[in-house]
């Protein structure tokens, strides 16, 4: 044992010694024998024992579970594995050492190291302290240490220092880069030229490149001013929000699907792109940032409150438009958890679903506290959803032919309710008889094959009795499953004594099938039927509440079989059908049948599928009640029908939008959460007060009872104290000026993360930024009039050695163009980009689209391939820093894809190109449309070089090298995919165009 | 070794090592910008792909040493989605046979009727192993198969498991298995993508969450491709161009070159332009060599025969070619294994489908000495129950059941001739050495030479691999 305890004293974990076993042990105790467990116990536990020893993986042998504290102290078959203070009275301990020929574990000889015997005798020794993932349990993370993470301490403005440099020193923010280059003896770098710091500008702000105009302007300002004057220009261009709104959209996990949909709903989301305009209206007009989060999280209440215009209601968004997961709403909500968590406070909450946060200190209990705000919020169907004014323009013929068009789908999925699917509810009326007995005659699941047969042949009779049989009209294939299904339910749902209608019909059924000989048969006691029979007849006791219809139908019969209480009930359907056929040929507008005991039998699909919560039925349509009692093929194509819709809304001009809000449920729904043990929703531990989480509300302030507690989340993610929604910001802003954070992960400052590269400049930003207004146009500003904002990007062997990943910034970085400037440059540098803000997306793959890349649709589940190659951000999370990969497929794209050679010959196709008469200007034009500069000789040279190579086109124009006239474009349209038919050759100058575009200089800003 | 240099080769990952800057991996790798530069401009040879000749490659594709000696170096995994039942393909219960038509009750199950394999399974190569009728073709390579009769994973409905067994993971959405392969091992083929997903239609269950990189960079993700389309230009996306011939791509490609050398002589180093250039040449390469690939008509007529000119055949034909130029992870779709009705009939026409291919394929593996290092994967999703579900008579099938199935492996590491673990009596569920699908990713693993437990990579502060937190390698059926 001596030996032991040196070990444990070796190994630095001396604080075990205090006094074990207390209830009372504190916090920190608990957090320091939680971190002894994790480190040295668990692991041996989980390395050597649960692979037959684990609840989870249902291996218990000899009885025996030790993946659980309870697990422990039951013990297995030979009693407890442990007795807490005690290891020689722990049969854990004693298996462990070996010393008893007759239990050793593991087993086979494979005897554990000295070490872990140690260990665990210690940890037996100390009151084998086991988290039990309960509520209660406070995370091992939770700690003094842990909390006082920089990310976690109040943000309190540093003094600007003092720095060698102060001719550098443009704004305090130099000051800050300064003091740590010349700690590392760097100087800091001199400005980059006019023309290079303008491209940088202009695509870090608007993500489009200057005109040669803008340069020119630039050029020739020599005022004191001019760089500034740029800056505000730039800032108030509406393209500001269209660059900085896609930055936000990245971590809004945004897209126009649901991507893994569930079965019977739409896949498309017709109204995200509302969405998507108000965050580039939000950029645009500068909305303070706490704003922009209240919004985004609680629009509905601020609506309500009169804090905001309804229009606003379009930021809710943010919630509610992530993949939908199958419908699963443990995941929706994860998403929703994980994205506000992530976005705003850049913490990974998302963890904590199944234990406690392993390296923050962010307990289960957190996850859960949220997920009661969720679980009491709910959406709306898409046609209750507020509709949003700014969208929609009454006057324009454009909202008429979408109501023309929209209307006329309406009516085609009316049409598919009326006739398919009531077509279908008819069919299993009429075959009632058939189905009806096959259902009594195999109680039996495994005869069930015989069922469906016997179902197949009663159709096959009857179609044997009809002329020319209607495809359709019969019951068969895979039909009969759906048809016993169908009746089935109902059957089964008419033993409910809530349905009141259904049971009142289907009370007898059940009685009788109560009175049968034997469970496996269908055969009644004949005694036992009489009685029942006599009393449903004459509507007896229990049995007042039968429907006449049915009642009657029993008098004086004794059925001696369910078979024969299923032909009485199909006689009763088939009735009934009868009469409303007969009244709808009196009155062909007829809807129900007269009798309104025989017209309650043929609405029996109906009650079956109807919701037993009043509050959802009275918001369920007939088809909702019916949809599970269909054929799958029918559900499909009601999804389809619906589906068409809602593809009309999300595409049609005319179209206006709706608000994707989320909004409080109703007062007696709001309640909180209970934590789910290991994540597992049927594993329910203590219920956990709806909260935010504990690092930020750490006086533990409880929620009103009242509301779902969204308004008070976005409260306090939103206070100008809590210390990470500013840096957080901040450090994504920075992120977006440099291609580097501060802390390079910018969805996570968590204890996990990079120490920031400048501790005091992130906290100088955020306070100002929080200061200001929390306007993110004047940290932006700030930032860019910085000299280390307008640094060149040349390179510095020495300093490369120093400090190779630049995060000191002693130049500025070379970054590669994301997909969306990189595309929307050609097209502007073509002088055909579409310049119209927002709108409805469009398909990235119609090569004649002009409009700016972040308009195109976002498909989850079939992202356009080019994204991918593009390091486009993950639609499914939060990705606040895209990937930075080169691959071929870019190359490829760029090189082959029609998509970008069309955009290609638009260079030559612009007027000014045409008019030119010299090769030299020609070529010069091009270097000032794509590279924003003067050709120099050089360029001059090569340029020629390759014109004068290029061989001869014979088919058109193309006879000389400098020859420059286009060709007319290919015709579009026609059957097929046209990206893939053969294209016309290009001329020499479109070849040369299609080069310079391809080259480094054109996908990069330096 | 410096400490850099331990990170790069021991993937003790952290986020900058593998993307972003290439700068900084040349510093490490002690390399400068213009040695690579000339060597790019002068013959255009410069490639990833040639490191045979010792330089350090900088692709995210290069090709990386794992933990261990490597047993497999590339992987053909055969996904016979849809969960073929287990006691009708590799798993015999004569005793099923015996008791077929019985009450499941009888042997203490449910009420359902107990179903015999209406097939014979007969005794194979050397070793015996018993291989059912509706395999002749893969029977022949007894010898060299291993299968594991006690394979178990979580949660028997299609799209689910199907992922499940792809990722490991039910619900977050993770890296494939080809993803962490082509992470951790690179591609030998830098003009092809290192993980190649076939299909021969519309997307499987799950679709792309199959082969997707996840949270790992876009160059790891599955490339899907359609195989039942027939031009190159259908299935890859940009492979020709429609508009310019080879010889003035070259010439295009000669001055994008020259141009940035230009630019980057201003910049100084930055390596970030230097790939680009490579991926320019890359990208001008995969253009035929891709065309090539997926052409089976250079295949001489005796071959394409041996494959048969299916939809399969085709397809297995295709994934040959892959991996014999080298790339790593090849996924080949061949479904259709949802027998729950008719399984006597729809089984044997499915399995008659693969057969013929997959032993095509091992043959051609072994005439091209390419067997024994070429790990060969074949099974589904999840198993079948062993009563007949809710048909009877001659529509019987099964029903699903995640308690037991199969899975066999044969070629690069595989111990053949093996029938390893084993369910109960009846074939219920795997009852002796289970091996969970966490334990079959790991053995994948370790027969490409990784440590599970190392081959990491670091996402939102947590360290995350293959196996979550489980995983223990099999190791009776390694060589």
């Amino acid at each position: 044992m001596k030996k032991n305890s040196f070990h444990l004293a070796a190994l630095g974990v001396a604080l075990l010694s205090a006094p074990v076993g207390a209830s009372a042990a504190s916090a920190q105790h608990e957090a320091v024998l939680g971190r002894f467990f994790e480190q040295y116990v668990r692991p041996v536990l989980a390395r050597e024992c649960y692979r037959c020893h684990s609840e989870k993986d249902d291996a218990r042998k000899g009885g025996l579970t030790l993946d659980t504290k309870a697990g422990l102290l039951k013990g297995g078959d030979t009693g407890p594995a442990v007795v807490p203070g005690n290891p020689s009275k722990s049969l854990l301990v004693r298996a462990i050492q070996y010393h008893d020929p007759d239990l050793q574990m593991p087993p086979k000889n494979k005897k554990l190291k000295p070490a872990d015997i140690g260990m665990l005798t210690q940890w037996v020794l100390r009151g084998a302290y086991y988290p039990d993932g309960g509520a209660a349990s406070v995370a091992w993370t939770y700690n003094d240490e842990t909390l006082g993470h920089w990310s976690f301490q109040p943000v309190k403005k540093p003094s600007v220092p003092a720095v060698i440099h102060q001719d550098w020193v443009k704004t305090p923010i130099d000051a800050f880069i300064a003091q740590k280059l010349e700690e590392k003896d760097m100087e800091p770098k001199e400005m980059a030229d006019k023309r290079t710091i303008l491209r940088r500008l202009s695509f870090d702000l608007i993500g489009l490149p200057p005109t040669p105009e803008e340069i020119e302007a630039f050029e020739s300002d020599t005022s004191a001013r001019a760089y500034e004057k740029v800056v505000d220009r730039l800032l108030a261009s509406k393209h500001f929000g269209e660059r900085w709104g896609r930055h936000w959209l990245d971590v809004a996990r945004y897209a126009d699907t649901k991507g893994d949909s569930n079965r019977n709903d739409i896949r498309i989301y017709p109204y995200a792109w509302a969405y998507r305009d108000y965050v580039v209206s939000a950029f645009n007009d500068d909305k303070p940032y706490d704003q922009f989060i209240r919004e985004q999280i609680a629009a509905d209440e601020l609506v309500k409150a009169g804090k905001a215009k309804p229009e606003t209601l379009a930021a809710m968004g943010f919630l509610t438009l992530g993949n939908r997961f199958d419908g699963q709403t443990e995941e929706i909500i994860n998403d929703r958890i994980d994205t506000v968590t992530k976005a705003f406070q850049a913490l990974t909450v998302s963890c904590s679903r199944c234990h406690d946060h392993k390296f923050d200190p962010i307990p289960q209990t957190d996850y859960y506290a949220l997920r009661g705000i969720f679980t009491s919020s709910r959406e709306l169907d898409y046609d209750k959803l507020p509709l949003l004014a700014d969208t929609l323009d009454q006057k324009s013929a454009q909202y008429k032919s979408f109501i023309t068009e929209y209307q006329k789908r309406q009516a085609n999925l009316d049409k598919f309710y009326n006739e398919e699917v009531n077509k279908w509810l008819g069919k299993m009326r009429k075959f009632s008889p058939g189905i009806l007995v096959a259902i009594a005659k195999y109680p039996r699941g495994q005869d069930r094959g015989q069922a469906y047969n016997d179902i197949r042949t009663y159709s096959n009779n009857l179609k044997k009795g009809v002329q020319k049989p209607k495809r359709g009209d019969f019951i068969e294939g895979r039909e009969a499953q759906d048809a016993y299904n169908h009746w089935n339910r109902i059957i089964r749902e008419g033993n409910n004594r809530r349905r009141v209608g259904l049971y009142a019909i289907f009370r007898p059924w059940h009685a009788f099938n109560g009175a049968k000989r034997n469970r496996d048969s269908s055969a009644l006691d004949p005694r036992k039927a009489a009685t029942i029979s006599r009393d449903v007849a004459s509507r007896k006791g229990d049995y007042r509440i039968v429907n006449p219809r049915v009642a009657r139908a029993f008098r004086g019969v004794v059925p001696r079989s369910m078979e024969d209480v299923a032909a009485i009930y199909s006689g009763l359907f088939l009735k009934a059908e009868e009469q409303f056929e007969t009244t709808q040929k009196i009155s062909s507008s007829a809807t129900r049948a007269r009798d309104s005991q025989l017209e309650a039998l043929r609405g029996v699909a109906y009650m079956a599928g109807a919701s037993l919560d009043p509050k959802v039925a009275a918001e369920q349509t007939p088809f909702d009640m019916v949809r599970g009692l269909l054929t799958q093929g029918l559900q499909r194509r009601e999804v389809q029908v619906r589906g068409q819709i809602a593809e009309l809304e999300m595409t049609h001009p005319g179209a206006p939008a709706r608000a994707m809000v989320m909004t409080d449920k109703p007062r007696d729904q709001i309640a909180d959460s209970p934590l789910f043990v290991r994540g597992e929703t049927r594993n329910r531990g203590d219920m956990v007060p709806r909260q935010y989480i504990k690092i930020i509300n750490s006086k533990r302030v409880p929620y009103p009872k009242t509301d779902s507690g969204r308004a008070r989340m976005a409260m306090e993610i939103s206070d100008p104290r809590n210390p990470l929604t500013g840096r957080v910001m901040v450090n994504r802003i920075w992120q977006h000026l440099f291609g580097e954070g501060f802390v390079p992960t910018p969805d996570d400052l968590g204890l996990q993360s990079d120490s920031p590269s400048h501790p005091e400049l992130i906290d100088y930003l955020a306070a100002e930024f929080i200061e200001k207004g929390w306007s993110v146009k004047k940290t932006i500003k700030q930032i860019v009039l910085s000299s280390v904002y307008r640094q060149s990007s040349d390179g510095n062997p020495r300093y490369a050695q120093v400090d190779p990943l630049n995060r000191l910034l002693w130049r500025q970085n070379i970054r590669r163009l994301e997909f969306e400037p990189l595309r929307d440059s050609i097209l502007a540098i073509g002088g055909t980009l579409d310049k119209t803000v927002g709108g409805k997306p469009f398909n990235l793959n119609d090569e004649n689209s002009r409009r700016r890349t972040m308009y195109a649709r976002i498909d989850r589940a079939a992202l356009p391939e080019v994204f991918n190659h593009f390091d486009f951000a993950n639609p499914d999370m939060t990705s606040g820093k895209r990937f930075d990969t080169i691959v071929p497929q870019q190359a490829l794209f760029m090189m082959n894809s029609p998509l970008v050679v069309e955009l290609a010959k638009t260079l030559v196709e612009r007027k000014d190109f045409q008019a030119l008469t010299s090769d030299e200007e020609r070529i010069n034009l091009l270097y000032e449309l794509v590279f924003q500069r003067q050709a120099d000789e050089k360029d001059i040279e090569m340029g020629l070089a390759f014109i004068g190579e290029s061989p001869k086109v014979t088919i058109d124009h193309g006879n000389s090298g400098s020859q420059v006239a286009a060709k007319p474009a290919p015709k579009k349209g026609g059957r097929g995919n046209s990206r893939d038919r053969q294209r016309a050759p290009l001329g020499a100058w479109e070849k040369y165009a299609h080069a310079l575009l391809q080259t480094n200089e054109a996908s990069f800003i330096n | 070794m410096k400490p850099t240099q331990q990170h790069i080769n021991d993937h003790s990952a952290r986020i900058e090592d593998f993307f972003m800057t290439r700068r900084q991996l040349l510093q490490r790798a002690g390399m400068g910008f213009g040695a690579l530069s000339l060597a790019a401009l002068e013959g255009m040879n410069f490639l990833p792909g040639t490191t045979a000749h010792g330089e350090q490659s900088l692709s995210p594709l290069a090709p990386k040493q794992p933990h261990f000696p490597v047993k497999a170096q590339r992987v053909i995994h055969i996904f016979a989605q849809g969960a073929p039942s287990h006691v009708d393909t590799w798993d015999p219960k004569p005793i099923l046979k015996q008791r077929n038509g019985q009450s499941e009750a009888s042997v203490g199950g449910s009420d359902r009727t107990l179903m015999g394999s209406p097939f014979n399974f007969s005794p194979k190569g050397r070793s015996g192993l018993p291989v059912c009728e509706v395999f002749p073709k893969i029977g022949e390579h007894a010898d060299d198969i291993a299968v594991i009769r006690s394979m178990h994973t979580n949660i028997p409905s299609h799209e689910v498991a199907t992922v499940m067994m792809n990722t490991g993971s039910l619900r977050i959405i993770k890296p494939s298995l080809g993803s962490w392969v082509v992470y951790g091992l690179g591609s030998e083929n830098q003009n092809l993508p290192g993980f190649i997903s076939l299909r021969p239609g519309g997307n499987p269950p799950g679709a792309s969450k199959n082969w997707n990189s996840a949270f790992l960079p876009g160059v790891y993700s599955g490339s899907s491709i359609n195989t039942s389309l027939t031009r190159i230009e259908d299935m890859i996306a940009n492979i020709r161009s429609p508009y310019t011939s080879i010889a003035e791509q070259r010439r295009q490609l000669d001055l994008i070159h020259k141009l940035n050398f230009k630019h980057s002589q201003n910049l100084q180093k930055e390596s970030k332009l230097e790939s680009r250039l490579e991926a320019y040449e890359m990208a001008f390469k995969m253009q035929t060599e891709a065309t090539d690939a997926f052409d089976i008509s250079k295949e001489p007529e005796n071959v394409r025969a041996r494959y048969g000119n299916s939809r399969q055949g085709r397809q297995m034909l295709i994934a040959r070619r892959l991996l014999e130029k080298g790339v790593r992870f090849v996924q080949v779709w061949a479904g259709g294994w949802d027998h729950h009705n008719n399984l006597e009939s729809a089984l044997r026409a499915r399995a008659g489908e693969i057969d013929g291919p997959a032993g095509a394929l091992m043959q051609d593996l072994k005439d091209r000495g390419m067997m024994d290092s070429t790990l060969v994967v074949w099974g589904g999703e999840f198993g079948r129950t062993v009563h007949s579900g809710n048909n009877t008579g001659t529509q019987a099938g099964r029903d699903h059941s995640s308690g037991g199935f199969c899975h066999w492996l044969a070629g690069g590491g595989i111990k053949g001739g093996q029938a390893y673990g084993a369910t109960d009596e009846f074939g219920h569920r795997a009852v002796e050495n289970k091996v969970h699908i966490h334990d079959l990713h790991a053995t994948i693993m370790a027969l490409l030479g990784f440590d599970h437990e190392k081959l990491t990579y670091r996402y939102n502060g947590r360290d995350f691999r293959l196996t979550d937190n489980f995983g223990n390698v099999v190791k009776d059926i390694i060589a």
